[in-house]
């Protein structure tokens, strides 16, 4: 990433900037995730009733998404 | 605490992660008595959508659908300062990030495409055929986790299916890098 010039603590914008990059490089690696400030990609999931769900439902709203499993 | 967050017009949904469907979850939603929505994602919605390897997960998204912030596996919500970012965002739609916030490790392409390929084989009832690719997989990429518990379940599946998941099991697993 280079030499920082900035000496810690940072102010709370670029800590949010150093973190963007951080996650950018990691997806710049061919790696499968959305960085932070991306666009989160639209699916469809079934519900435990077997109703379609969207995320893009959620527009408008901030959401948060619990990913979890049984196992 | 999700009266209030739908007072504040934000929303939660929960994916649970199950390639046998929604009868394996079900119980735990029902069971937590949870007014959001919980759906069921059978194939790789979330490590494609996610880049998610490990679960529990979290990602926080906004209101135009852009992703705020997404928590490693290992994510507890009963953890003060994971609560308080939570919280924060879905009630006041803060966002503090520091150098100590952990970064969500991403899932490699390649180990990605042997999941997908054992899913379809997994759903088409060929089970030794996807034991064998999501083996090749765990070569490529060694900490996908939801691939190796998949990988697991299919070599022993006592250790999932009868009864309770035998988690010391899994610990003695990770112990010997299997």
């Amino acid at each position: 990433m280079g030499r920082l010039f900035i000496r810690p603590p940072f102010p709370e914008s670029l800590q949010t900037e150093l973190h963007r990059i951080r996650r950018k490089q990691m997806t710049q690696t061919g790696n499968a995730a959305p960085a932070i400030g991306d666009i989160v990609p639209d699916f469809t999931l079934p519900s435990l009733d077997g109703v379609d769900v969207k995320l893009s439902d959620y527009r408008g709203k901030r959401v948060a998404v619990f990913m979890w499993a049984s196992w | 605490m999700y009266a209030g967050i739908t007072a504040a017009g934000s929303d939660i949904l929960s994916i649970a992660v199950d390639l046998q469907g929604p009868d394996l979850p079900r119980p735990f939603h029902e069971k937590a008595g949870a007014q959001f929505t919980t759906v069921v994602d059978a194939g790789t919605i979330v490590t494609r959508t996610f880049g998610v390897r490990a679960i529990p997960n979290n990602a926080l998204i906004d209101e135009d659908g852009i992703l705020r912030y997404s928590l490693y596996g290992g994510f507890d919500i009963r953890k003060p300062a994971t609560k308080k970012l939570v919280s924060d965002f879905l009630l006041n739609g803060e966002m503090k990030l520091t150098d100590e916030t952990p970064v969500q490790g991403a899932v490699d392409v390649a180990s990605l495409d042997h999941f997908e390929r054992g899913l379809e084989l997994y759903g088409s009832g060929d089970l030794k055929g996807a034991a064998v690719i999501w083996r090749e997989g765990m070569e490529l990429e060694f900490d996908h986790w939801n691939m190796r518990k998949q990988l697991w379940a299919i070599e022993h599946p006592d250790r999932f299916y009868d009864g309770d998941v035998d988690y010391d099991w899994q610990k003695v697993q990770v112990e010997e890098g299997r």
